[in-house]
């Protein structure tokens, strides 16, 4: 069902909407879990209220590192495994306003660090669509609860691709906003300059409706901008394909060189596509790609290991007590998981006094240069183009090299070191189509991906 | 042995609320952790809400009252991790110098910046109380330019004079925490860490640069290190080496935007701010006032501000003048009694100066203080009062006294010869004798003269 035809649903008989969720929650997500924490208690209780809003009645479905106040919020870890969140997200506050339901706390990476699921301290979710397959991460439960028909829109939170990649892998659509435009007061941190909370739904029309509730500035989020549009769903609803008649749409061939060929097929199908409907194709050159993971991994540990720092076991979360305050510190962090150590160590290492020059100051002008590259780009062209991942989803713990794992988020890593919006689009069964548009050009995106939804996008109605 | 001390300074800068969150500024008397919010205890997913703008404009304050420049226009927040119980988010946020450049009482300021305090940790019961987290902090540092503990304590006072009373920061005490450096000739620079007091700087001081200089005359090296002031047993010790070697790691803060002091928010807290140092250029090129006056004027910033009103509003009169009786007489009456210095500041002040000032030659000197603090103290006017009084020495008729001074010295020939035989006393003899005679006692010294010239005229 998409998510029109779900508000619908949802309208007229919310309970018995809400018994469907619930039947196909309690009969797969034990093979699937995608939930940390299932709220099917609670939001039986306000499905029974009366309910107003833009999302009233809708089951959504919150990655497990945003607050939701007086419900566990763990990110995956076994450090906050029984930390109540003391407030609301902004977020969360705006779902609630306008009449959502929380359905669950999804699974997740811990600390949002991995690019399957698989380092989750509560086992990694499985792919709903091959239960063998991993279901991409690290936004995997809110991506699974979707394809798996457990919510009707869930939120995700993006940093190097974790909204985009979960979407391709699950089939569903994902959108990382512009870099400010959705408050995260409230999202754990994983890498601060990078981090951007994002809806994840059935259709681009799902993306909208939440982009309407989550985004705007927000006064608890200093880097926070105002939206750029007031109405996301209107200028959906108001959108004919020849619309973009004309519009200049680019892609890199070192995208390509990068991706497998099964992927790249589907990929060309759109661009013809594209193409036949009056848009302009350009194929061009960015060879500073290369360079986009590495300045990544270098940028993501820096500030991890900054944000990481508040976990010392005293305050709240995990605490080992043994005979004093250092040691204490010290016992209780070595809960945290290997990719989570890994990258504290590496981030400590990076900006210590001796490490820094050579280090963290090359990788934030790298990454200048690297915005400024693809700033001067969208003065020319509308939209940047490439597949969301560049192979299909792997066997769960098929992949334990972070190497390679890191070379995953080749794709999708741009949008994040920029700050641009980029959404992904399904066009066959987990493979993903990547919009990116310029900065605050969010509702442009949106347009591109709902243009490529009409033709493609339809196998999941089969599903 | 002269010294080359630098300080580090904390004050607590006077805000309503706190810097990154809406909580209280005013942590004192509440009980322990119920001044706090999830902002200012790190919970995860909090952030810093936009700086406090009070708080900037406190820092700036500070910054101009050192004599500061502003460093740039965007200022940006600094992370500074280090691990310890008080320290909510095992970082303190940090901005870049907003404020460099400066001069106070002839020790050059580098930089004044601003930061976020930590909580308190009781160490011995291991509690944490996070009322005071995330109150803002204005940091001075200063270069090496004072000389001994004398010199540190007496600056650090004038310091916080001047800082009090621009009320940028809190007043209340125990709000001052100094980072002493410390070097003698021939030595490292060694660091005494978390001064809690002015006699604290002072005493750890004195005892430092007795230990640096026994261990210079034994011979041995003194090596750059941390230490930290026992105030009990007034002797510093070395910290452990592991906090000594700390490596912060600064990086700017990904949730905080640059903030953007502009020229004309300088300009608007510049208007009711003057830096002792600017002072002290319009006392000496607007007024001509003589150094000595200066140097006496700008001991107390109130005082300071009284005397410039003063200065401002009296019309032609030498400002040295005027001086003369607001550092002496007026500064002394203010002290002896428990008048403070906005009571008197007003234009009747004004007026009694000016007045004052016209029998000024004419008036018993002795007299000033008591006329003076009629004045302050009970509205008396000064002319009048010192009529009342008898204090003014009162003109007599020259010729009269000329005509005494005649008789006296055909008569006390004695005297007289004495002497011009070059005995001084014979002169005091004289002028008694020629005072007895007249009701009306003029100056002493004019009598003197008189007597001299007729000497002169008579036996020349
Ligand atoms: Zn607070």
């Amino acid at each position: 069902m998409f998510t029109k035809e779900i508000i619908e649903d949802a309208r007229s008989d919310p309970i018995n909407h809400f018994e469907k969720i619930r039947k196909n929650i309690e009969r797969n997500e034990n093979e699937v879990n995608s939930f940390i924490t299932l709220l099917l208690d609670e939001a039986e209780k306000e499905i029974k209220q009366t309910k107003e809003g833009k999302l009233a009645y809708l089951l959504i479905a919150i990655k497990d590192n945003i607050l939701v106040e007086g419900i566990k919020t763990t990110a995956g870890s076994k450090m906050l495994k029984n930390y109540i969140a003391p407030f609301d997200a902004t977020v969360i506050k705006n779902i609630k306003k306008e009449g959502g339901i929380i359905i669950g706390k999804t699974n997740m990476d811990e600390f949002a660090c991995g690019s399957d699921g698989t380092t989750s301290a509560f086992g990694p979710t499985r792919n709903p669509l091959d239960l063998e397959k991993v279901p991409g991460g690290s936004s995997s439960g809110s991506a699974a609860v979707l394809a798996a028909e457990f919510a009707d829109l869930a939120l995700g939170s993006d940093t190097g691709g974790s909204i985009r990649n979960p979407s391709a892998f699950c089939s569903i659509f994902g959108f990382k906003p512009t870099y400010g435009i959705v408050s995260r007061y409230g999202l754990i941190d994983m890498a601060m300059s990078l981090d951007q909370i994002g809806p994840m739904a059935k259709d681009t029309y799902g993306l909208a409706l939440l982009m309407d509730v989550i985004s705007g500035k927000d006064i608890y989020d200093p880097t926070t901008i105002r939206k750029p549009t007031k109405s996301f769903t209107e200028i959906i609803e108001n959108f004919k394909d020849n619309n973009l008649k004309g519009k200049k749409v680019v892609y890199a061939r070192e995208f390509l060189d990068y991706t497998e060929d099964k992927i790249k097929r589907k990929f060309f199908n759109v661009i013809d596509y594209l193409n036949s409907l009056g848009l302009e194709i350009i194929e061009t050159s960015l060879p500073e790609i290369e360079y986009a993971v590495p300045t990544y991994y270098l940028v993501v540990p820096s500030e991890f290991a900054s944000a990481m720092q508040r976990y010392d076991g005293l305050k709240y979360g995990y605490r080992k007590e043994v005979r004093d305050i250092w040691n204490t510190i010290m016992e209780s962090r070595k809960v945290l998981g290997r990719e989570v150590k890994r990258r504290i160590f590496l981030g400590t290492f990076i900006t210590s006094r001796e490490e820094f020059g050579k280090w963290y100051k090359k990788a934030v002008l790298v990454r200048l240069k690297i915005r400024k590259r693809l700033l001067e780009l969208f003065k020319k062209y509308d939209y940047l183009v490439s597949p969301t991942m560049p192979v299909l989803p792997w066997r769960i713990g098929e992949i334990q090299d972070p190497l390679t794992m890191y070379q995953m988020d080749v794709l999708t890593v741009l949008a994040n070191l920029v700050g641009i919006p980029s959404g992904s689009v399904p066009i066959a069964k987990s493979v993903g189509f990547q919009v990116m548009g310029n900065l605050k050009e969010d509702h442009k995106v949106l347009e591109l991906m709902y243009t490529v939804e009409q033709k493609f996008s339809k196998f999941i109605k089969t599903n | 042995m002269k010294a080359k001390i630098g300080f580090e300074i904390h004050v607590q800068l006077n805000t309503k609320q706190k810097l990154f969150c809406r909580c209280s500024a005013d942590y004192t008397d509440k009980d322990p952790n119920t001044n706090i919010c999830p902002i200012c205890t790190g919970q995860p997913g909090s952030k810093p809400m936009p700086p406090n703008l009070e708080a900037i404009k406190n820092v700036i304050k500070v910054g101009l009252i050192l004599g500061c420049k502003p460093n740039h226009v965007r200022i940006y927040f600094l992370r500074k991790h280090y691990f310890y119980p008080d320290l909510p988010k095992n970082y303190q946020i940090t901005s870049e110098p907003l404020m460099v450049d400066g001069n106070f009482f002839g020790v050059k300021i580098r930089e004044v910046h601003l930061e976020e305090d930590p909580g308190r940790y009781d160490l011995r019961n291991g509690y944490v109380d996070f009322n005071r987290s995330g109150t803002p902090l204005a940091e001075i540092v200063t270069e090496p330019d004072i000389e001994s503990p004398e010199h540190a304590k007496g600056w650090l006072e004038k310091l916080f004079l001047y800082l009090k009373y621009s009320r940028a920061i809190r007043a209340d005490p125990g709000s001052i925490r100094v980072d002493v450096n410390v070097s003698i000739e021939g030595g490292e620079r060694v660091e005494i860490k978390n001064v809690n007091s002015i006699d604290g700087v002072y005493r750890s001081l004195k005892y430092e640069i007795l230990r640096q200089t026994r261990m210079l005359i034994v011979g041995k090296r003194i090596k750059r290190e941390t230490r930290h002031y026992d105030d009990e047993k007034r002797i510093t010790a070395p910290l452990r080496e592991k906090e000594d070697i700390a490596d912060y790691r600064y990086i700017p803060d990904p949730d905080l935007i640059p903030i953007e002091i502009s020229e004309s928010l300088i300009d608007n807290i510049k208007r009711d701010i003057l830096s002792p140092i600017e002072y002290e250029k319009i006392l000496k090129n607007k007024y001509n006032l003589k150094e000595n006056y200066i140097q006496k004027l700008l001991q107390n910033p109130e005082f300071l501000e009284l005397c410039i009103y003063v200065l401002k509003n009296i019309k032609k009169e030498d400002p040295n003048r005027v001086a003369e009786i607001l550092t002496n007489h007026v500064w002394r009456v203010i002290k002896d009694t428990n008048l403070e210095f906005h009571q008197i500041k007003n234009l009747q002040l004004v007026r009694n100066i000016e007045r004052l000032l016209t029998i000024l030659n004419r008036v018993d000197r002795n007299k000033l203080c008591d006329i003076v603090s009629a004045m302050l103290l009970n509205s008396e006017d000064p002319v009048n009062y010192a009529k009342k009084k008898r204090y003014l020495l009162q003109e007599v008729d020259k010729n009269k006294i000329i005509s005494i001074v005649k008789e006296i010295l055909t008569s006390e020939t004695k005297a007289v010869n004495d002497y011009l035989n070059g005995k001084k006393k014979a002169l005091s003899y004289l002028v008694g004798k020629v005072m007895s005679r007249l009701e009306i006692k003029p100056n002493p010294k004019t009598i003197t003269e008189i007597i001299k010239e007729e000497i002169y005229r008579t036996y020349r």
